[in-house]
C-alpha cells in the first residue's frame, strides 16, 4: 500500500506540471496587455513601462517560464501587487471558511444524494423514483445565483431564521457558525446533490441488474442488506469517480457562493484579485485549486483500491 | 385505386426518411417534445425582442425606478428605471447566441484533437496529458482571469469559455475513433490503401457525430451558466450590454425592495437551462444508449 500511494504521488508531479504550465501559457497568450490592465486607463507610457519590468513582463516568454517554474517549485507562488504580501500566505489566510463551507457541502450532499439515488433506484420507475429524478433535473439547472436567492429571500427576509450574508468562525461560537453557514451549505450542495443522486441511481440499478443480486434476493436476504451492503457497494465506483471530476464544479460554486453570502473564503479572494487586477493572486489560486483537484482525484485513485480489491496499479 | 392512395403505397413503402424518423421520434417522446418546444419558445422569444417589447433595454426612466410589472412595463422595472421585459429578453438572446458559439467551437476543435489523438499514434500520449492537464484546472476560474485580463468582448468570452469544454469533447471523440478503428470495415479501408484522411471523413466522422450532438447540448448549458456568472461576478459585458447575470448582479442592492429584478432573470436563465439539459438528455437516451444507461434506467 505504501509502494503504491509513493507510486501514485510520483506519477501526480509530471500532472502538476503541466497544469503549472498550461495556466501560465493561457493567461500569457489570452489577449490584452497585462501591464496595461493593471496600471488603468488613466496611466502613462512610462508607468506601463515600468509595471512592465517590474513584473518581469519584458523579458522573453521563456525566461518569465522559467522564473516563475523555479519559484513555484520551491513553493512561492509569487507577490500580491495590492498588498504586497507572498500569495501562498493570503491563500493560507483565507482556507479557513472555505474548508468549511466545502466540507460542510460534502457531507450534507453524501447524507441526502445517496439514500435519494438508492431510494429512486429500489422504486425505479415508481413514483418516487419519477418524482426524485424530476427534482434532481431541476436542482441540476438552476444557477447557484439563483437558488441562493430563492433560499436567502424566504428564510432571511420572510421567516428572518438566518443571516443574509457573513461568516463566524468556529471559535466564535457553534451557534452563530452553524446560522452562518446553513444557506451557503445548501446553496453549494443543490447541484452535487442532484449530481450524485443521478448517478447512484444509475449506477445501482446497473448492479441490481447482475446475477449476484438475484442470488442474495433467493437466499432470502433482506432488501436493506441487498441494497446497502451488496449493491451500493458495488455501485460505488462511478460514484466516487464522479465525485472527483465534479471536484471542478464545487469549487465554481466555491467563488459564486462565497461571493453573494459574502464569505471571505479563497473563492471570494479570486474574485476580488481578479476585479482589482491583481494578476499574480489570480494565477496562484487557480493553480492552488487545480493542485486541490489533482490531489483529491490522487485519492480517488487509491480509494479505487480499496473499494475494489480487483484493481491493482 | 389510384396509385397515390396510401393504401397501394404502405406495402412497397422505402424506410421513411431520417427526418421523418427524427419528427416521429420527437413526437412519441413527452420528454423531448416538452423540452423542445420550451426551447423554441424561448428562442423564438429572445429572437423576437426587438419586435416583442415597447422599450429600448437600456432606456433611461429615472421616475419610473423599481416599479412592480404593471401594463406599461410588463416585468417592472429595475433601479434605473430600464423596463426589464426587455433587458431580460436581449440578456437571453446573448446566452444563446454566446452559448450557439461556444459548443460550436469546443466540438470542432475537441474533434479535431480528439482525431488526432485517436488515429496517430505518436501524438496520442502527449495530446491526452495536455488535455488531462486542462480538465484539472477549474473552468469557471480560467474563464475569470482570460476575460479580467483580456477584456471583456465576445472574441475573448467564446474563447475563455471554449477551452474548458474541448478537453472533454476530445476525450470523446478519441474514445469513438479508439473502438471504431478497430472495426473491419476500417481495416479493409486501410488495408486496400485508402488514404488517412479520406478514411477518418468517410469511416470514422460519422461516428461521433451521434455522441458530440449529445455532448453540445451540455456545452450549451454550460456555457450559458458560465456567461450568467461571469456577468454576476462583475467580469462579463460592459453594462450597456444586458446579459442575465449582469441583470441578476445589478438588482441585488435592491432585493429585499424589488426582489423581481433578481427573480424575473433567474426564472428564465434556469427555465432556459432547463429546456436545454432535459432535451439533452431525452437526445442522448435516443441517440446514444450505451451512455444513457450510466444515468438513466
Amino acid at each position: 500500500m505504501i509502494e503504491l500511494i509513493i507510486k501514485r504521488l510520483l506519477a501526480a508531479i509530471p500532472v502538476m506540471l503541466i497544469v503549472a504550465t498550461v495556466v501560465f501559457l493561457l493567461l500569457r497568450m489570452a489577449p490584452g496587455d497585462p501591464a496595461r490592465v493593471i496600471a488603468g486607463d488613466m496611466a502613462s507610457e512610462e508607468s506601463i513601462a515600468q509595471i512592465r519590468t517590474e513584473m518581469g513582463l519584458d523579458q522573453s516568454l521563456g525566461t518569465q517560464y522559467l522564473r516563475w517554474m523555479g519559484a513555484l517549485v520551491q513553493g512561492d507562488l509569487g507577490h500580491s501587487i495590492q498588498s504586497r504580501q507572498p500569495v501562498t500566505a493570503l491563500i493560507k489566510a483565507r482556507l479557513g471558511p472555505t474548508f468549511s463551507l466545502a466540507a460542510w457541502a460534502i457531507l450534507l450532499t453524501i447524507a441526502t444524494a445517496i439514500p435519494l439515488g438508492v431510494l429512486a433506484a429500489w422504486r425505479h420507475r415508481g413514483l418516487a423514483d419519477r418524482g426524485i429524478m424530476a427534482g434532481a433535473v431541476l436542482a441540476f439547472s438552476m444557477p447557484v445565483f439563483v437558488v441562493a436567492y430563492l433560499l436567502i429571500l424566504a428564510f432571511s427576509v420572510h421567516l428572518n431564521w438566518l443571516p443574509v450574508q457573513g461568516y463566524s468562525p468556529l471559535e466564535d461560537g457553534v451557534g452563530p457558525y452553524a446560522r452562518h453557514l446553513a444557506l451557503p451549505t445548501v446553496t453549494l450542495a443543490m447541484v452535487f446533490v442532484a449530481l450524485i443522486t443521478r448517478i447512484t441511481r444509475a449506477s445501482l440499478l446497473d448492479v441490481l441488474g447482475e446475477d449476484f443480486v438475484r442470488t442474495a434476493r433467493a437466499k432470502g436476504v433482506t432488501e436493506r442488506f441487498v441494497l446497502f451492503r451488496h449493491a451500493l457497494r458495488n455501485a460505488a465506483i462511478p460514484i466516487v469517480t464522479i465525485v472527483g471530476v465534479a471536484l471542478t464544479t464545487l469549487i465554481s460554486g466555491v467563488v459564486v457562493t462565497e461571493t453573494i453570502f459574502n464569505i471571505a473564503g479563497v473563492g471570494r479572494l479570486i474574485v476580488d484579485s481578479v476585479l482589482a487586477r491583481d494578476y499574480p493572486v489570480v494565477q496562484g489560486t487557480i493553480l492552488f485549486f487545480s493542485f486541490i483537484y489533482v490531489f483529491v482525484n490522487l485519492l480517488i485513485d487509491m480509494a479505487y483500491v480499496v473499494l475494489d480489491p480487483r484493481i491493482r496499479y | 385505386m389510384p396509385p397515390s392512395s396510401p393504401a397501394t403505397l404502405l406495402p412497397a413503402a422505402r424506410p421513411p426518411s431520417r427526418l421523418r424518423q427524427a419528427i416521429a421520434a420527437v413526437i412519441h417522446d413527452p420528454v423531448m417534445l416538452g423540452s423542445l418546444l420550451l426551447l423554441v419558445l424561448l428562442v423564438a422569444l429572445t429572437a423576437g425582442a426587438p419586435w416583442l417589447t415597447a422599450h429600448d433595454p437600456a432606456a433611461l426612466a429615472p421616475r419610473a425606478r423599481l416599479q412592480p410589472s404593471s401594463d406599461t412595463y410588463w416585468l417592472g422595472t429595475d433601479s434605473l428605471g430600464r423596463d426589464l421585459l426587455s433587458r431580460v429578453l436581449y440578456g437571453g438572446r446573448l446566452s444563446i447566441t454566446l452559448a450557439a458559439l461556444v459548443s460550436a467551437i469546443a466540438i470542432v476543435a475537441g474533434l479535431c484533437i480528439g482525431l488526432a489523438a485517436g488515429y496517430v499514434r505518436r501524438l496520442d500520449a502527449p495530446i491526452m496529458r495536455l488535455m488531462d492537464g486542462i480538465m484539472a484546472i477549474p473552468g469557471l476560474l480560467l474563464a475569470v482571469a482570460m476575460v479580467a485580463l483580456g477584456g471583456a468582448n465576445i472574441a475573448t468570452m467564446v474563447i475563455a469559455i471554449s477551452i474548458p469544454e474541448i478537453p472533454r469533447v476530445a476525450r470523446l471523440a478519441r474514445s469513438v475513433v479508439l473502438s471504431v478503428r478497430e472495426e473491419p470495415y476500417v481495416e479493409a479501408s486501410v488495408g486496400s490503401g485508402t488514404p488517412a484522411l479520406k478514411v477518418l471523413w468517410r469511416h470514422i466522422l460519422p461516428s461521433t457525430i451521434n455522441p458530440l450532438v449529445v455532448q453540445a447540448t451540455f456545452i450549451c448549458a454550460a456555457a450559458i451558466l458560465t456567461e450568467a456568472v461571469l456577468g454576476f461576478l462583475g467580469l462579463g459585458f460592459p453594462p450597456e450590454i444586458p446579459s442575465l447575470g449582469s441583470i441578476i448582479a445589478e438588482g441585488r442592492p435592491f432585493f429585499q425592495r424589488a426582489p423581481w429584478i433578481v427573480l424575473y432573470p433567474g426564472v428564465f436563465l434556469a427555465l432556459l437551462i432547463l429546456a436545454v439539459n432535459m432535451f439533452g438528455d431525452a437526445l442522448r437516451d435516443r441517440l446514444d444508449p450505451r451512455l444513457s444507461r450510466k444515468t438513466k434506467g
